[in-house]
């Protein structure tokens, strides 16, 4: 169970939710774990939510979504023989205690009880979608962590937060201008946008816990791209200052601001490799924009994509050690991955919307991506390996660049 | 201190409160219904200090638009809308662009400087807009006032890149506004990259519009 739950917690600052094991703990065991092959899914069935709480069919939904988007899990409609079937119970009004169990052939193979209250009660469905996804793969679950995005929802361009199921949606900003492209520290707890609140492009930096905003870089011209380094302590940007938009690196503690490229293009979207050792980043240095690689002591980009009319937009998992990015193929942008042991570029979307700014999941597995089709722009998760597709977001107001939190 | 008022956490308990698991029942074939109710709408802290790189506003030459109709010595005259932005020019030597302040065409197109797709490059018929606004900044009238070049992008591309790409368009203009001999000191640019179309349209004459770059005149 360990890594779900505390951390979600942390975020959305639930102190107060005390989790408790019930019996029949012995379910995490090994034994019991399906082998899945990579695709596939197991069916289960989730019954509806006994109890007597208000909340009970909610939660039941919830969990069911939540197993779905996980990538292992295939909901049933029906109850089969043979078949998992994931119980619950939810009792209580502003104290709540929920229990869930699984069963598979009249055998119960897992079985936990979590407490909260109404507040917390999200929380609860999503740390027990995450400890029967690890009792029966093995993996961590990633239910309850963060998408943090820009929307146009509100008429402005703010920054909204989601759970990754697309709940409890909330808007953080409302400066009424333009704020854009945030994107999270490593551990989740800070964010970095580009603002203009000031009536430039400036990057801010935010504690997510406290709210605390600080400036960072207000150069004149360009402050954007920023992306926070693997050790949390150096950030990537895009500054103009110098005439022409040039790849930085800086300390987040202020200073330290280093030059990595001497280019007469413009240069775009840094993100890090996981060791923190070279940048994937954008630049038109050819004509077109396409991904390139430098190392964090600068010198000359090599570039690493060549299909498709342009490539933008990197992402690198530390997970799954694969960059994804968007590609323009036939006039629509589509996502693809770059294999960085191979250097193999390949396309995994193909219909006819356009597909950008893909973000990953704590798995390395699923990303997070902004369609847009028919005047709208919305966020979907795209399970990489199946390529399955779910719906994050919808109108009214459009939402762009989504980025994935580790918690 | 202020920006510590307001706090994010409080902010997130709040809106759990309101949009928790209670209010919907809905079937997961929408696949969309689960977005939450929106709360929880107060704003984050206000940003505190800069960090490095700070530079107070007036640095950047943002000082108050100049709006309505600037006439040069020579009798050229120059439009500009309420937020200082140049909608029109009527000039003898570098022809007319763009309307009048009543909306009135003068016989060309925009003033703005259009660009092609992907790129910051100066065209050759975008070149006497430049020098019409480089020769208002030497009147003797105007040789005081800033300029504020926004370079703007078609939404096509990712906005990163268009932010960036923007600039480039902005810093192009600034580029041959300085080769005409315009201090640099009063030049300041900004890119808004895709986020303000002149035409939302998704075809050809709508992109060609919105790749440019604009004037604003400041005091």
């Amino acid at each position: 169970m360990g890594r779900a739950w505390p951390r979600t917690a942390a975020f959305v600052t639930i102190w107060a939710l005390a989790l408790a094991w019930v019996g029949a703990a012995a379910a995490g065991s090994s034994t019991l774990r399906v082998v899945v092959a990579k695709g596939q899914r197991i069916p289960i069935r989730v019954a509806p939510t006994g109890g007597d709480s208000s909340l009970a069919g909610s939660a039941r939904d919830l969990l069911e979504r939540d197993l779905q988007i996980s990538g292992w899990f295939r909901p049933l409609a029906q109850a089969e023989a043979g078949v998992h079937e994931a119980q619950t119970t939810l009792t209580g009004d502003a104290a709540l205690r929920l229990e869930g169990r699984v069963l598979l052939g009249g055998e119960q193979v897992f079985g936990r009880a979590y407490q909260g209250t109404t507040e917390t009660a999200r929380a609860m469905v999503h740390n027990l979608a995450n400890d029967i996804i690890e009792a029966l793969t093995g993996q961590p679950g990633f239910a309850g962590t963060q998408v943090i995005c820009s929307s146009d929802r509100a008429g402005h361009r703010e920054l909204f937060v989601m759970e990754c199921d697309g709940g409890n949606l909330r808007q953080l900003t409302s400066d009424r201008t333009l704020s854009l492209s945030p994107q999270w520290s490593p551990d989740g707890r800070r964010f970095v946008y580009t603002s203009y609140a000031n009536r430039f492009p400036d990057l801010v930096l935010v504690d997510a816990d406290s709210g605390r905003r600080q400036r960072i870089a207000a150069f004149p011209g360009l402050n954007t791209g920023g992306a926070i380094a693997p050790d949390g302590a150096r950030l990537a940007l895009v500054l103009s200052k110098e005439g022409n938009p040039e790849l930085y690196t800086m300390s987040l503690g202020g200073g330290g601001l280093k030059r990595l490229t001497w280019t007469r293009s413009a240069e775009a979207s840094p993100c890090w490799s996981p060791d923190g050792s070279q940048l994937v980043y954008v630049s038109d240095d050819s004509g077109t924009p396409q991904l390139y690689l430098i190392g964090t002591a600068g010198g000359r980009g090599k570039r690493i994509t060549f299909a498709g009319t342009d490539s933008n937009a990197p992402e690198w998992s530390a997970k799954s050690n694969q960059v994804v990015y968007a590609s323009r193929r036939g006039g629509r942008y589509q996502i693809c991955l770059w294999d960085p042991s191979t250097a193999q570029e390949q396309q995994l979307t193909q219909d006819g919307a356009s597909h950008e700014d893909p973000s990953w999941a704590p798995d390395g597995r699923h990303v997070v991506y902004s369609r847009r089709e028919g005047g709208t722009t919305q966020l979907r998760i795209l399970d990489t390996w199946s390529m399955d597709e779910i719906g994050l977001t919808r109108s009214p107001g459009s939402f762009y660049t989504p980025h994935w939190s580790s918690r | 201190m202020r920006s510590s008022r307001l706090l994010l956490s409080g902010l997130v308990v709040g809106a759990l409160m309101i949009g928790g698991l209670g209010c919907k029942r809905k079937s997961l074939s929408r696949n969309t219904d689960f977005v939450g109710p929106e709360g929880g709408l107060s704003p984050l802290g206000a940003p505190s200090d800069m960090g490095i790189g700070g530079q107070p506003l007036d640095a950047r030459g943002t000082g108050a638009p100049l709006t309505g109709e600037l006439r040069t010595s020579s009798g050229d005259r120059y439009y500009c809308d309420n937020s200082g932005r140049i909608i029109g020019m009527e000039t003898a030597r570098w022809g007319n662009w763009g309307v009048d302040l009543t909306g009135r065409p003068l016989g060309g197109e925009t003033p703005n400087v259009l660009f092609a797709f992907d790129s910051a490059a100066i065209q050759a018929p975008e070149r006497p807009k430049i020098e019409a606004v480089a020769a208002l900044t030497e009147d003797e009238s105007y040789r005081t006032v800033g300029l504020v070049l926004e370079g703007h992008c078609d939404d096509r591309g990712t906005e990163e890149y268009n932010l960036s790409l923007g600039e480039r368009r902005s810093l192009a203009v600034r580029e041959q506004l300085l080769g005409l001999d315009v201090a640099s000191e009063r030049i300041t640019t900004v890119s808004f990259g895709e986020a303000y179309p002149v035409d939302p349209g998704q075809n050809e004459e709508a992109w060609r519009k919105n790749r440019r770059v604009v004037f604003v005149v400041t005091q």
